[in-house]
């Protein structure tokens, strides 16, 4: 009897034994390597933009010590974040968050709001939201829409549409859009869809291994059931349209009415996820991997189609002309 | 495989709760108030283990040869540095079918089997993407439990530990954003004791008020660790409680 109950009491406690985590100290250390396997299991870039991340933790390790301050701390480890050269990739702290800001800083602007809110409207445009929209010369109609983080309803795009009905095409300028939610650009795309299309391919991690991906997941897209515009679409980018705004750039110009000009976009197709360090610092990066529908990644940004690259003329913004506008006014003219 | 199990599950559960099953037998029922302190640890969200505050009401119904037990729970956690939180609210229902057998000096042992069904969620404030964690799960269990009574005071204990079921967990690093396109792949795991292990413990005294009333005090302690995908959730709750038991003798042959 004795001995029934002793491995009775044993099973029990086999089954109730908890998973082991992996605990991290809450101390410059323990923040250290907290992040490193984080960003080790995690980011879903490492094999696409050749990245030995070992060889990072060597690096960087000795460069933590138990005496520096956490704002020293902090830097040593945006410097490795920055490693992985990654506009998704941000280090939050208290006092500051840091951003890798290569991936546009080291390109031109090519964009000016006031040029074109002064010089082609007038101040008169229209704005709902995060969008402005107006007739430009030449019957050519224009939504500036500067990001997708609050997003419009499809009533009120049915609006904007019916405005600008009688144009012979639309620009859609995207500059400076650094992204928001997808789903605020799949709102958009949706009019301008005749019929259903693999807008594109999700693919997330099944594991902590560097290349433990799932089989792609196709994304699929319906027209909207409000207006749908058929006409000539020029999409219109530069180095700072990011994220869900590449996204809705690199769906756009797979449709056929639809011309992709400008600069070549930002990146940022990694779907971000977040995670708290021990210390309490949160780091975002990106997790999942999302490709177009040619099963493209667009990490690294989308080049204009060939002939329709072209950047701001200081000269003629001098002159107050933004000579990427007319450049895409020119193509809705000549299609 | 696992929409098989499932398939036998529900089954099981349909026949357990035919009204044949329900008979003229002593009825009770219990209402119980509980606080306590809790322990959340789940790596879809984050790679620490918060600590925090338990609440949570529970009634439970039971004749002579089953019951049933609803609970609702909430849970409010902090991490290390307490700069954040993670609230977790869930729904639990079981149904139990138990076996009583009467010993000398007033002691009454159950046991058998429950079905249980849980019904949750965890959320982050930290996280953006992957904000929150959703949970459902259904599970078998032997249980059993052990009363005695002493004049107005009585004591007593129940344990149940889950062998076999079936558990949501999404995938490693999977978006409920992909779930939601439509994705449901790799979503339903197999309980067992290798990826679902779970203690729930319940010792109490009771004290008779008079007439068929008791207040119960007790202590429960609930482990819960489940694994799947890589991702391991677990939670543990230590929490006491107090409660009002209500027995009732009915009409013996039942209405003429």
């Amino acid at each position: 009897m004795r001995r029934w109950l002793l491995y009775g009491s044993l099973l029990v406690l086999c089954l109730c034994a908890c998973h082991p985590i992996e605990e991290y100290s809450a101390d410059n250390r323990g923040d250290f390597e907290c992040l490193w396997t984080l960003v080790n299991e995690h980011y879903c870039f490492f094999e696409e933009k050749d990245i030995d991340w070992q060889e990072v933790h060597q690096r960087y390790s000795p460069k933590v010590s138990s005496k520096m301050t956490r704002r020293q701390l902090f830097t040593v480890l945006a410097e490795m974040l920055a490693e992985l050269r990654d506009g998704h990739v941000n280090l939050s702290a208290g006092f500051e968050t840091a951003y890798y800001r290569d991936w546009w800083s080291n390109y031109p602007e090519n964009y000016s709001a006031r040029l074109i809110e002064q010089n082609y409207f007038d101040f008169t445009y229209k704005q709902v939201g995060e969008v402005t929209y107006g007739m430009l010369h030449d019957n050519v109609g224009y939504v500036g829409i500067s990001s997708f983080s609050s997003g419009l309803g499809s009533g009120n795009i049915d609006w904007i549409l019916a405005d600008l009905a009688f144009c012979n095409g639309l620009i859609i300028d995207l500059r400076n859009n650094g992204g928001g939610n997808v789903s605020n650009a799949e709102t958009w795309v949706r009019h301008f869809l005749t019929e259903p299309i693999t807008a594109a391919y999700m693919v997330h991690k099944t594991g902590p291994g560097h290349e433990d991906f799932d089989k792609p997941f196709p994304v699929k897209y319906q027209p909207s059931d409000g207006s749908i515009w058929t006409k000539p679409v020029v999409v219109l980018t530069n180095r700072s349209t990011f994220s869900a705004a590449n996204y809705f750039t690199a769906v756009m110009r797979a449709l056929p009415q639809v011309t992709h000009a400008g600069a070549t976009t930002g990146g940022g197709s990694g779907m971000p996820m977040s995670y708290d360090l021990p210390g309490g610092w949160r780091v975002r990066m990106s997790a999942v991997r999302v490709l177009d529908s040619a099963f493209t990644s667009t990490e690294a940004g989308i080049t204009p189609d060939e002939g329709c690259e072209v950047d701001l003329d200081p000269a003629a913004t001098l002159a107050g002309r933004d000579s990427m506008l007319e450049f895409a006014i020119n193509l809705i003219n000549h299609k | 495989m696992t929409q098989s199990i499932l398939r036998y599950i529900l089954v099981y559960i349909a026949l357990l709760l035919a009204p044949t099953a329900w008979s003229q037998t002593p009825l009770r029922t219990i209402w119980t108030l509980e606080t306590g302190r809790v322990q959340l640890a789940d790596t879809y969200l984050s790679p620490n283990i918060y600590t925090g505050y338990h609440a949570g009401i529970d009634y439970d119904f039971s004749r002579k040869f089953h019951g049933i037990h609803f609970a609702a729970n909430f849970d409010y956690a902090n991490p290390p540095a307490s700069n954040a939180s993670m609230m977790g609210a869930y729904v639990d229902l079981d149904y139990r079918l138990v076996t009583t057998i009467s010993l000398p000096h007033a002691l009454r042992v159950s046991y058998g089997g429950l079905v249980a069904l849980h019904a949750g969620g965890l959320l982050s404030q930290l996280s953006s993407n992957n904000p929150a964690q959703a949970q459902a799960r259904i599970t078998l269990a032997p249980h059993i439990a052990a009363e005695w009574s002493y004049h107005r005071w009585g004591l007593g204990a129940s344990a149940s530990v889950p062998l076999i079921g079936a558990f949501f967990m999404p995938d490693y690093g999977e978006l409920y954003y992909e779930i939601s396109l439509g994705n449901r792949t790799h979503l339903v795991h197999m309980a067992h004791p290798g990826s679902f292990r779970r203690l729930n413990l319940d010792v109490y005294t009771d004290y008779r008020l008079g007439g068929s009333n008791r207040v119960r005090l007790g202590y429960r302690a609930d482990l819960l660790s489940m694994s799947a995908n890589n991702i391991i959730s677990r939670r543990l709750c230590n929490s006491f409680y107090i409660g009002l038991v209500c027995d009732f003798i009915p009409w013996k042959g039942g209405l003429k």
